[in-house]
């Protein structure tokens, strides 16, 4: 199964997600996306810069992050320790964190072994 | 939250605010901060009683209470919040929860202490009085009655720090306190805290990034109000702390 197809299929599982994106944070590049409504050029564009702040910034090279406000959460992940690419997930504010986190590391796993 | 630590909180809190002689609680602070410990008071009642509130300056109010709402106020107060003046509560719409609020500030005034008692309602509570909701006001004032005020960092912090126990090892509040390992303390006081620092969304309102590092740790960057925080937390701990940040800023 192709990125695409798991981000979808990511998306499908679970309502919470109202967008997933698989990008490489370092270079600010948006590999790939799926949405019911795709999210700006913009709003992809500071996910990119999210991820690259929590997930190699200024705290230290991490594995997972998230971000929460009144507005959203977003769930970060990094398939493995070393990689420059995450997935990115955009939720609802009041969405099930513990389940879409499992979620995101099942997935980053399995989009990890498929590059392999 | 468990039964011991609620219990905790409410001795916490008796302490805090002080047990005068006969019975009276102490309330003291800023009128807003007076405002929350009132609905705190209201929401510790359970049995059908009148909470006085005398305050300073010579005003005395009177609050109807039973299981948790408030049913009447009662008591001269000046202006045209005066009106609730022994009106039925009955719905926790936003013109009745504002007109509350409005006459309970009307009667706290500038003061900075209001002695609370309370004693039986001598009379009976009719089964179509619902009175307001302790709860419903407080959200609707954005006071969270177990936790800190909402607009402050520390009262935040503290939450948290008393809800997670152990598992913060270390915080820092911007401009403030620091507590904790002073390794991990730090390395919470490089983070940057602001609103362009990258950590945190720049979006208003509270806000609040988790980074789970590749050494394990976890560190919690937030922002309450216009003031920044960071805690380093232990990796067990953290679905608990997002839990519970949550129902604070909810």
């Amino acid at each position: 199964m192709d990125v695409a197809a798991q981000l979808d299929r990511l998306r499908q599982t679970h309502p919470a997600i109202e967008a997933a994106a698989f990008v490489d944070f370092r270079s600010g590049t948006v590999l790939c996306s799926s949405a019911q409504i795709a999210p700006p050029q913009e709003r992809l564009d500071t996910l990119c810069h999210t991820a690259a702040n929590l997930l190699g910034g200024p705290a230290g090279d991490a594995k997972s992050a998230m971000m929460l406000t009144a507005q959203e959460a977003v769930v970060l992940r990094r398939p493995s320790e070393d990689a420059s690419e995450a997935l990115c997930l955009i939720c609802a504010p009041d969405a099930d964190l513990p389940q879409l986190e499992t979620a995101a590391r099942e997935t980053a796993a399995e989009i990890a072994s498929a590059g392999a | 939250m468990s039964e011991k630590a609620t219990l905790e909180q409410k001795l916490n809190r008796l302490t805090a605010s002080g047990v005068a002689a006969g019975g009276a609680r102490a309330l003291t602070g800023p009128p807003e901060t007076l405002l929350r410990l009132i609905l705190r008071e209201i929401d510790d009642i359970v049995l059908p009683r009148v909470l006085h509130l005398g305050i300073a300056g010579g005003r005395n109010v009177s609050c109807e209470v039973t299981s948790r709402r408030l049913l009447r106020v009662l008591g001269k107060v000046g202006g045209a919040a005066g009106k609730l003046d022994g009106a039925a509560l009955a719905a926790d719409d936003a013109e009745t929860v504002a007109k509350v609020r409005a006459y309970l500030e009307a009667a706290i005034g500038k003061s900075t202490a209001v002695s609370a008692t309370h004693k039986t309602l001598e009379r009976n509570v009719e089964p179509g009085e619902m009175g307001i909701s302790a709860l419903a006001l407080a959200e609707a004032w954005g006071m969270p009655l177990d936790g800190g005020s909402s607009r402050d960092a520390r009262g935040v912090v503290d939450d948290l720090a008393a809800h997670a126990g152990d598992a913060v090892l270390a915080w820092h509040v911007e401009g403030g306190d620091a507590v904790g390992d002073s390794t991990l303390i730090a390395t919470l006081k490089e983070l940057p805290l602001g609103p362009d620092g990258g950590l945190l969304a720049p979006t208003p309102g509270p806000a609040l990034s988790l980074v789970q590092r590749i050494d394990g740790s976890v560190l919690v960057v937030g922002r309450q109000g216009a003031t920044g925080f960071a805690l380093a937390v232990d990796p067990a701990a953290k679905n608990a702390l997002v839990s519970r940040w949550r129902s604070l800023t909810s």
